[in-house]
């Protein structure tokens, strides 16, 4: 009788360890799983680099440049890229501050020229100092990314342009923590 | 007298095995937590190996220059193009697109022209 009481005892004990087991172990898994999947993938330089191939596309078609960046045989100074790229800057704005997310530019040269002979610009200007410190010093995660190509293209007039873009994305809140 | 101390002995014994167990099972926990911890952190990291990778074998900047290239007349410019090109096609992110291939399949059709 004695013994069996004391083996019932046992039980209840080991019971109690095994439960507590239990507990920590699934404790640990959640935060396992919570540490992981609280952790951003930083997509800003992807894309950085999807905004340059949407732009590229739209100005430039099989090697030459959209009509409607000229004008009586010039370049067409009020271009508006985001009409005409169906780029929409205005995304997630209100969620964050007013700054805005994105910047873009534009410069096009001719072969024999430093000077560009057109720039279009569009988003905040500011981003452009960032993505210089960003550039010299990797461990500002904080920053901007920011994503420079050039590619060449000709004109109705086969003149080749070589197009400079460079794209700035800050999105810090959604890529960085 | 000799049996209580043989049991005590039995006892001690379980007791260093549970012992033992809770801490394999408490550090291989604490294991995985830093792990997780250490791969959360990486991925986050653009030139870390967990990192999403961007690497392409088609470039619409490239594809769109070489079409600029092929109908330009000029060879001065042309050869000014062709260096250009050469030099951004061995930059890392486009070490998947074969710039030498795509330029004899355009120069196939270009040449036929």
């Amino acid at each position: 009788m004695i013994k069996k009481i004391n083996k019932k005892g046992a039980e209840k004990i080991l019971s109690v360890y095994w439960f507590a087991i239990l507990v920590i172990t699934a404790g640990a898994v959640i935060a396992m799983v919570g540490i992981f999947y609280n952790s951003p993938y930083d997509v800003r330089e992807i894309e950085a680099n999807l905004m340059i191939n949407k732009v590229s596309d739209c100005l430039s078609e099989n090697g030459r440049l959209n009509e409607k960046l000229f004008s009586e045989g010039k370049f067409n100074e009020n271009f508006n890229l985001l009409d005409n790229c169906g780029l929409i800057f205005d995304v997630e704005k209100d969620l964050y501050d007013q700054q805005g997310n994105y910047y873009v530019e534009i410069n096009f040269y001719a072969l024999d020229s430093e000077e560009p002979v057109l720039e279009i610009t569009h988003g905040n200007f500011a981003f452009k100092a960032d993505c210089e410190v960003a550039d010299e010093e990797k461990n500002y995660k904080r920053l901007v990314k920011c994503s420079e190509r050039n590619f060449y293209s000709l004109d109705y007039a086969d003149k080749v342009y070589n197009l400079k873009i460079l794209s700035i994305i800050r999105k810090t809140e959604k890529n960085v923590r | 007298m000799s049996d209580r101390f043989l049991n005590k002995k039995g006892q001690l014994g379980e007791t260093m095995t549970w012992i033992v167990a809770t801490l394999v099972i408490l550090v291989l926990l604490a294991l995985s937590l830093y792990a997780a911890d250490f791969l959360a952190k990486a991925k986050s990291n653009p030139s870390s190996f967990f990192s999403l990778d961007y690497s392409k074998t088609d470039d619409i900047l490239m594809d769109n220059s070489l079409f600029a290239y092929f109908n330009t007349k000029d060879s001065g410019i042309k050869s000014k193009i062709y260096e250009d090109l050469k030099k951004i096609s061995e930059q890392d992110f486009l070490e998947d697109y074969d710039f030498d291939s795509k330029f004899e399949k355009l120069n196939l059709i270009f040449g036929e022209r």
